[in-house]
């Protein structure tokens, strides 16, 4: 994995073809996840896929899609009320950010190329990636029991669960080391001009 | 920019609209460069404010990051949740 940054804000992933592999497996294995918990098919037309309609009002039971999907208040019936307004439009949005992630991959179909893959962040997509690679972590995490801050060194001895501690480690080294440069490229030259205006979402 | 200190005033309230908070929960998965990120981000806040609330969140365990209406900090929420921080709405007073 090797980062450089570019003139004009972004920077290029490059990643050796077995490091893309493995990053386009995960980020499908969460498109899966989010779809095994989504009552609606994602619509590819972005103003229906936004429609925050069809949501669980229940905390899900999989650890994973419940810490992606947080109850947003401590009361159980606040809790149920906001959940079944927001959770299908969270969901599709993550689905979005997920399937952006995997086309900036380039990986489906075609025959697979030897050399590095090689991928643009700009500021425009930078929230995509940086949701996604957190979501990431957050579903990896879940599904070890990663659930203190101490867990891990345990997690990382565990031969069972090292590699997974591993990849997610190497998840954060990914998603810090693209913070890193953006935010060298802000505090460089201009950053009151550009600083606030990138995302819109919610 | 949003107040984040918890306004506790012993005046009278009750012609008030309750105050709402938007409170970030630290967990041990999120980097302490990506809460700032958010912060910046989504809020709009400086790279110092943002770094001081991060710190908040991490050192306190919760930090305050946004007051008022509850709507509005419905959308912060669901907008935290979007990011994967983990974030409540809370009345301002609760725990």
């Amino acid at each position: 994995m090797k980062l450089l940054p570019l003139s004009g804000g972004g920077l290029r992933l490059l990643l050796d073809l077995d490091e893309a592999a493995m990053l386009d497996q995960l980020v499908t294995q969460l498109r899966q996840l989010l779809e095994s918990h989504s009552s609606t098919t994602l619509d590819p037309d972005p103003l229906f896929a936004s429609l925050e309609v069809g949501g669980s009002d229940e905390t899900p039971e999989d650890p994973a899609l419940a810490r992606l999907f947080p109850d947003a208040y401590s009361g159980q019936a606040d809790a149920s009320a906001y959940r079944s307004v927001t959770e299908q439009g969270l969901i599709n949005r993550k689905l979005q950010d997920a399937m952006d992630v995997t086309a900036a991959l380039g990986l489906g179909g075609g025959a697979p190329s030897t050399s590095p893959v090689e991928v643009e962040i700009t500021p425009q997509t930078l929230p995509a990636w940086v949701r996604t690679l957190t979501a990431l972590r957050l579903a990896i995490a879940a599904r070890i029991g990663l659930d203190q801050s101490d867990d891990r060194e345990r997690l990382l001895e565990d031969e069972e669960t090292r590699g997974t501690v591993l990849v997610f480690d190497w998840l954060a080294a990914i998603l810090e080391s693209v913070l890193a440069i953006f935010a060298a490229g802000e505090s460089g030259a201009d950053a009151d001009d550009d600083a606030v205006d990138e995302d819109e979402d919610s | 920019m949003h107040a984040t200190q918890t306004q506790r005033s012993e005046a009278p309230q009750e012609m008030q609209e309750p105050v709402w908070q938007t409170v970030v929960w630290d967990d041990p998965v999120n980097l302490m460069s990506y809460v700032a990120f958010v912060f910046q981000q989504h809020f709009g806040f400086s790279a110092d404010r943002a770094e001081v609330l991060m710190l908040r969140v991490h050192h306190d365990g919760s930090a305050v990051v946004a007051e008022g209406s509850r709507e509005a900090m419905e959308l912060h929420v669901e907008a935290m949740h979007g990011y994967g921080l983990w974030a409540t709405v809370r009345q301002a007073g609760e725990q």
